[in-house]
Parts: C-alpha cells; structure tokens; sequence
C-alpha cells in the first residue's frame, strides 16, 4: 500500500474524525479526572470511576465508525492483504487509545487511573471489534454502549467475587480476574475483525 | 393527516426499539437499587426522578437515532418531493419515540408500583408530586435528540450525545449546593420522607415543558418562533422556586415494637419492623439492665441534631430493603447500632494512634464492643458477672460523653 493509498483509505474510513474525536475525549478524561481527584469531599484518586468507565467507552464507539469503508463487498474485490490492513487498524487504534488514555491517569495510576484505563479499552474495542463482524459495523458500537452502561447502571451491587467478571469495567485495577473477561473480548474481538472484517 | 404519519412511525419507526430500551433501562435501574423505592410511596416518585439520569439519555439517543434516519437511509431528496410541511414528520417521528419510550416505561413501572402498594405502610400528602415532570423532561430530552439528530446524522450520533448528556446530568451531583441544581429534571436533591412544594414543582414542569418548545421549533430552523418559548424560559431562570422543602412528619414519626426493649422505625420503613426487630433484639437484650446502657433502638433518619438522648442507640436503614421487602446487610445493621452505642459524634481524639496497643482508650472501646459480640476478651471474662456488666455500662457511658481520660482509666490492663 502505497502512502497515498494509506492516505485515501485513512479518509474513506473517517480517521481524521475519529482522531478529533478521540482527542476530544482524552482532554474531556484528563480534565475530568483531575477535577474529580481534587475534589476535597471526594477519596481522591478513587473518585476516577465515571472517567475510567466512560472514556474508553466513548473512543471504542468513535473507533467503531472506521471498522468499515463505504462498500466492505466492493473493497475486498482489491489486490490487497486485507488482514494485514484490518490488523494494523484495529492494533494500532487500540494502542493508541490506551495510550493517549492512560496518559491521563498517571497520577496514583493503580487506583481507577492508567492501568483501569488500559483495560477497559482493551475491552472496550473489542467489544466494538467483534460487533462489527456479527452485526455489521454500523451498529456494532451498541453492544459494547449497553453493556458498559448497564455496569454502570448498578454500580452499588458491586463487591468483588462474581462482581470481578461481569463487572470488569468498574472493578480497580488490582482485581487480577477483572482484567480476563477484558482481554478475553480484546483477542476475541481483535481474531474475528482480523479474519472476517466487518460484515458488509 | 398528521394521525395516519403517526401511527406508521409507531408501528414501523424506531418507536418500538425505543419502548424495549426504556423498558430494560429503567427495569435494570429499579432492580439495582431496591432499597431506594420498595414499600415506599414517596421513594417511588422519588427515585423516579433519579432514573431520569439514565431515561433522559435513553430518550435523546431514541429521538436523535429517529432523526438522523432519513439522511442515514438517503431518502431526504425522495421524501422532499412530497407536498407536505418538512415539520410534519419531523413532529411525527418525536412524538413517536416519545410516547414509544414512554410505553416501554409502563410496564417496569406498574410492577413496581404493585410491589410497593404490597408493602407500603404510608403515602404522604402530594408524594406523587415529582411524576408529572417525569414525562416532560422525557420529551425534553427527546426533543433535544431530534435536534441534534437533524444537525448530526451520522450512526454514532445517538451514543455520543446520550453518553454527553448522562455526564451533563450527573454533573449537578458533584456541586451539591448549587441552586442551578433545579433546572435538570434528574436530581438527587429529593427524598423519600421530604415534600416539595406544588409551586416547584410546576415551576420544573414549566421550564423543561418550554425548553422542549424551544428544542423543536429549533430543530424546524423556525428561529424567530422559538424566540418566545426561550424568553419565557429565561424568565422562568430568573424567577427560580422560592419555595423550601419541609420534612414530612407524618413520613417520620415513630413506629416500635410492642414489647420492651423498644425498637422504632420510621413510617414509611415500617414494613422492615419485624425483620430490624429480629436483628437488635438479642444487642438490645444483651444490655437490658446495664444502668447508663440505650433502652431502645431507633431509625436514624428520626434524629435531630442536638437531641441528645442517652436511652436511645441508632441504626440505619440506608440501602437496606431488598425487593421482597426484607433486610439485605442484617450485618451492617447491627454494626450501625452497635457504632451508635458509644458514638455521641465526638471529634477524633487529637493525639490517638488508633492502634489499641498504645492506646488504652481504644483498648477498653475494643474490649466493650467484643463483649456485644459477644467474643469478650479474657481480661473481661476474668471478672464476675455484675462486675462485667458494671464495667460495660461505664465503658458505653465515658464513649458517648466524649471522656477518654475516662475510657483510658477503665483498661482492663
């Protein structure tokens, strides 16, 4: 793929909107969770959880919108290694993500900061990831916006246990089995998008 | 005319989607937090209005998913050519999702009342004042939806803006004291056993009854015509609700066992007596005779501040009604009562480590609360029976007089 080709792909995806978006995002969470951590009748760090719970969320359902091109039948008819594409998307998007992301956590990174930050978007795009193979990528942002709203939705039902699974997106970072059902969707999200694309 | 576009958008439009989200939404909310709603009237209504935090989203993604459809489906030429108003389906496609979402919430909502009216003990005058604004701010933010749809067409429009507005709404909880609280519909101000004024309430309904106005005629780009429904609004900003709210006495008075030692709980929990009763009795009984100990157990939300009363240990009922109307921590309750015991709100000791191995203060405090465990310490189990009971009454009485000296003299060792 040659650099133009990379270029006019990365348009025909909607990048340039999903990166201003995304940087919209991560200067809301960065304010926000400074905001938050400062308040004095709050527990400081610990007062993060609707920035650790939203902002991944809110990347994974920008990053939703570049799964797939106009036409994903008429793009696959191209001499093109499509996996490779897909997968250098969906990885360097994720990394990018995370990144920019956990920047804004740094501070006390082990109580709802980076490292919360880091796993909820793992889960988050692939979540995102897989939806856009089963259901299409038009609305593969809904799966990932219900479940995480859900989560939050009951919020006080969560103490550990049971809680660490299929709460993942609200547990800390120090819950060790809150970060397997958040990889496990990244790597099945990531294989599916990889091997079959979004589904035309 | 208007009728037949109408029923074709609520049976083939995004009506229906927008009645099954509302109905899992505000199911999922009322399943989560039990405590705050079961067996109460008022809590009801109340918590209502705090669901609006997750429905009004729920609405504006519904109301901005419908109209973004046509532009999404590319039929905005097609449907053009018709000789009719723009705003007609443009009013069609709003009411549609409104009054869909506003079904979906039925059902959720008529069980839960039917729990309730099982368990209830008490409905205040005017508990149900909080409810009419439930469905205006509804249409509020469903307008809202319509008019960021129409600006914004994409597919992602409908999550991003339902996930700014739940973040907008949650804000005025993190500003606990601002009196701009008032202008959303989702608020958290409000309580069970408290009664707002009819005048504020009309005035909430008034304000977002307005903005909706503005919303839509907005969203028709009839600029000139949404003048008049903006300044009435700003009006209305001008003029906020002078009205306080004011404590229901009916909602709190007193309601306790039979049989002494007394347990009481406030009206609108009475439903939770029998279960509270079980769990303090034997706490309650295990002091019984204990001169300087409480005689009775009483809610919490029935005390005032400087009413001091040294017969009186507290508990709290704060998330504490399941959905079949039981007690669901029966172990925090009893530590609320058992805290109260020799708690009297004393400042924290300036020069206390916490530790109970330095500290004798804390080592006596320790050693009474273990005896009300009844897992007393040798050195307490080492004295007679009368003596034991003595040494507790003066422990519980030095707590809650704030006396450490006191406390650090009565160490066992």
């Amino acid at each position: 793929m040659t650099a133009r080709a990379l270029r006019l792909h990365l348009r025909a995806r909607g990048v340039p909107r999903f990166g201003a978006g995304l940087i919209l995002v991560t200067v809301f969470a960065g304010v926000a969770a400074q905001w938050l951590a400062t308040r004095p009748f709050f527990d400081g760090p610990g007062a993060r959880v609707p920035v650790v719970a939203l902002a991944p969320l809110l990347a994974a359902l920008l990053l939703a919108g570049t799964l797939a091109g106009a036409d994903e039948s008429l793009e696959r008819v191209t001499p093109v290694r499509w996996r490779l594409v897909r997968a250098a998307h969906v990885g360097a998007a994720t990394v990018l993500v995370a990144l920019l992301l956990a920047a804004t956590g740094l501070h006390d990174p082990a109580v709802y900061g980076s490292y919360a930050l880091v796993r909820n978007t793992l889960g988050c795009t692939g979540l995102v990831a897989g939806a856009a193979v089963l259901i299409g990528a038009r609305l593969a942002w809904l799966p990932a916006f219900a479940y995480v709203v859900t989560v939050y939705g009951a919020s006080p039902a969560r103490d550990g246990g049971w809680e660490n699974l299929w709460a993942w997106p609200l547990q800390p970072s120090t819950a060790g089995w809150s970060w397997a059902p958040a990889l496990a969707a990244c790597a099945a999200g990531a294989v599916l998008y990889v091997r079959w694309g979004a589904r035309g | 005319m208007i009728g037949r576009i109408l029923r074709i958008e609520l049976r083939h439009g995004s009506a229906a989607l927008a009645a099954l989200a509302t109905a899992v939404g505000l199911t999922w909310v009322l399943v989560a937090n039990p405590a705050q709603w079961v067996g109460q009237w008022g809590g009801l209504a109340v918590y209502l209005r705090m669901c609006l935090l997750v429905l009004c989203p729920l609405f504006l993604a519904a109301g901005a998913w419908q109209a973004g459809r046509d532009r999404r489906a590319r039929t905005v030429e097609l449907l053009g050519t018709v000789p009719r108003p723009a705003w007609h389906p443009m009013l069609t496609g709003w009411a549609a999702v409104t009054l869909g979402g506003l079904c979906g919430l039925a059902l959720p909502l008529l069980v839960a009342a039917a729990m309730t009216a099982r368990l209830a003990t008490y409905a205040g005058p005017g508990w149900w004042g909080p409810l009419p604004t439930v469905p205006i701010g509804l249409a509020a933010a469903s307008a809202l939806g319509v008019l960021i749809g129409r600006r914004f067409p994409g597919r992602f429009t409908a999550p991003v803006a339902g996930l700014a507005l739940y973040v907008g709404l949650a804000l005025p909880a993190y500003f606990p004291d601002s009196r701009w609280a008032v202008l959303s519909p989702a608020t958290d101000e409000f309580r069970s056993y408290v009664l707002w004024p009819a005048s504020f309430h009309t005035w909430q309904a008034a304000w977002l009854g307005l903005l909706a106005a503005v919303f839509l005629l907005l969203a028709t780009r009839r600029w000139w015509a949404a003048v008049v429904p903006a300044a009435l609004a700003g009006t209305l900003l001008v003029a906020l609700p002078p009205d306080e709210p004011a404590e229901d006495p009916g909602a709190l008075a007193l309601v306790c066992t039979e049989r002494a030692p007394r347990v009481c709980v406030t009206r609108i929990n009475e439903f939770l007596l029998p279960d509270v009763d079980a769990v303090l009795r034997p706490g309650l009984e295990r002091l019984a005779g204990i001169p300087g100990t409480p005689v009775e157990a009483v809610e919490e939300n029935a005390r005032r501040p400087g009413g001091h009363r040294p017969g009186t240990a507290w508990f709290s009922l704060l998330d504490q009604a399941t959905l079949t109307g039981g007690v669901a921590r029966r172990d925090w309750l009893e530590t609320t009562f058992r805290s109260s015991l020799g708690d009297d709100g004393c400042p924290p000791p300036p020069d206390s480590t916490g530790d109970p191995v330095e500290d004798a203060s804390w080592r006596t405090e320790l050693a009474a609360f273990l005896w009300m465990e009844g897992d007393p310490p040798p050195e307490l189990t080492a004295l007679p029976g009368q003596r034991q009971r003595e040494w507790i009454g003066r422990v519980f009485a030095a707590s809650r007089a704030c006396d450490r000296a006191e406390l650090a003299r009565l160490a066992l060792s």
